[in-house]
């Protein structure tokens, strides 16, 4: 029995399975099989080493942050945050992940909402999202899929259907929607245009320089961002504490930067491990969807858009970072947290919220959409944090809005009940 | 033939590109060739034959690459439009034949 427990307890192995299952499904080759099994396995493997290396510079951004500012550090990350959870939510993940998938076919068939789901990642972590505050919780293994299923199901329906009608404007009527947990970002984006832009002075008819185009590396951003943090952060905390508290050997400097350059390096693994378990699972989701319910609109992730306005993604990128650095100053002088940038946030979906500012409200509905949701990838992540830390005591938490609301909403419903503390 | 399927991170318009890429082969009768996924920082070292990403994305690929190697970097509109990825496609395998 042990066997059996321990092997369906491994997010590994189930996950494994749910890919091996798609593939039969597909009727793929035994050989094909074999390997796209053993490559999701693998995938979820390098997903835990990635997270080693996350932790690793982690590890000294508390203490350093609150020495120097006397205040407590956070970096919203999805993927850093999945990284480390995942090994806790345990088999448990890849049921809720089938489950979500099932209960949101049954919707896009009896509703009017008729969308598939089919951002592989999202899926992946808002199922560890729910499963880690219900598992902390105590429910059921039973109640857990049950529930889990149900709420990303129903989201996974719900959120394309908010973005729907602006989603035609941006696309000029493509057959595809907007499958992402940033949709109430983009939504209120695509408001903030209408209230407040004129659609006749486009980003697209703006020039952006070429030597622009480095800003969509954004891992790479993500790593300078991290080392110059710790850069200011070792300048105010002083040798000596790096020394002596720290218990550091290497030369302060250097420290302070490979802390930077690790937390990219690891976060770099963890999105290649999340590739490599999607790479089989995505396909199959696509190729059984197309056939249960042949009219429902994929519902994509959010750079999909980004062709039909390219110059508002670089412009929503630089106003989404600037408006959320201007929110971090703001929030660490009102003595509250000091938020680390999130990058990839700003890049994607401050990027994606310009498209939409820009579709309904030109460059002025660009620039507010994208500082809009600026704002909100550092004020929600401290809002979701007090619930995290019961189930994480790394200070990482989501960055992305409707992750952050879907985990305020759970975490306080589970308080409510005096289920969780 | 490799064709590797790039987008930002790697993790969701690219896996979606890369089944449109699957219809988009199988259209234009082309056997045998593997359709990999990548982000756009480690695309540049993974040798291939071509290399498909959304416009916004392509521009930044051949940026950094050999301008002989321009005709197989291949920049899309739709990621689920299997005509468009199709004539691409054939545009690039032409170009590269011409090219040698």
């Amino acid at each position: 029995m042990k066997l059996v427990a321990d092997l369906l307890g491994s997010p590994a192995i189930l996950v494994g399975l749910v890919a091996c299952l798609g593939l039969i499904v597909q009727r793929k080759r035994p050989g094909d099989v074999l390997v796209g099994t053993i490559k999701t396995v693998t995938g979820v493997l390098i997903l835990f080493a990635g997270a080693g290396a996350i932790v690793g510079a982690l590890l000294y951004l508390t203490p350093m942050v609150q020495q120097a500012f006397g205040v407590e550090g956070l970096v919203p990350n999805n993927e850093a945050f999945v990284a480390l959870a995942m090994a806790k939510a345990g088999g448990l993940v890849a049921w809720v992940m089938l489950g979500g998938f099932v209960v949101n076919l049954i919707l896009a068939r009896v509703t009017p909402w008729k969308f598939v789901f089919l951002s592989g990642h999202h899926i992946l972590y808002v199922s560890v999202l729910l499963v880690l505050f219900m598992d902390a919780a105590n429910l059921s293994t039973w109640t857990i899929i049950v529930i889990g299923s149900l709420v990303s199901g129903f989201l996974y329906v719900l959120l394309p259907a908010l973005t729907k009608g602006q989603m035609s404007e941006v696309t000029n009527g493509q057959p595809i929607a907007m499958g992402h947990f940033g949709a109430s970002g983009y939504f209120l984006a695509g408001l903030m245009g209408k209230w407040f832009g004129d659609k006749r002075t486009s980003t697209e008819d703006m020039n952006v320089p070429d030597s622009w185009q480095f800003l969509k590396e954004t891992v790479a951003l993500t790593s300078v961002v991290v080392t110059i943090l710790f850069v200011i952060l070792a300048l105010l905390v002083g040798p000596q504490y790096i020394v002596e508290t720290l218990n550091v050997e290497q030369h302060w400097v250097v420290f302070a930067i490979m802390q930077g350059l690790w937390f990219g390096a690891g976060l770099a693994v963890v999105i290649t491990g999340v590739r490599m378990m999607l790479a089989e699972i995505v396909p199959a989701f696509h190729g059984i969807a197309a056939r249960i319910v042949p009219g429902a609109l994929p519902a994509l992730d959010c750079p999909v858009v980004f062709p039909f306005a390219p110059n508002a993604v670089l412009l929503g990128f630089v106003c989404s970072t600037l408006a959320g650095i201007a929110t971090t100053v703001i929030m660490k002088w009102a003595g509250g947290i000091l938020v680390v940038p999130p990058m990839i946030q700003h890049f994607f979906m401050g990027g994606t919220a310009a498209v939409f500012g820009n579709a309904t409200g030109g460059r002025r509905g660009a620039i507010i959409g994208a500082c809009l949701n600026g704002v909100l990838f550092t004020v929600l992540p401290v809002l979701l944090w007090p619930f995290t830390k019961v189930v994480l005591a790394e200070p990482i938490t989501y960055g992305d809005p409707d992750f952050c609301w879907t985990g305020m909403a759970v975490g306080a419903v589970l308080r409510w009940l005096n289920l969780i503390p | 033939m490799r064709i590797l399927v790039v987008c930002g991170l790697g993790l969701g318009s690219s896996h979606i590109t890369a089944i449109t890429v699957e219809k988009a082969l199988k259209k234009l009768g082309i056997k045998g060739a593997t359709v990999e996924l990548s982000d756009l920082a480690s695309a540049r070292s993974s040798p291939c034959d071509l290399w498909v990403a959304s416009t916004e994305f392509a521009h930044q690929l051949r940026r950094e690459m050999p301008e002989s190697s321009h005709c197989r970097v291949i920049g899309i509109k739709s990621a689920i439009d299997v005509d468009e990825v199709a004539s691409a496609i054939r545009k690039a395998i032409d170009a590269i034949d011409t090219q040698t």
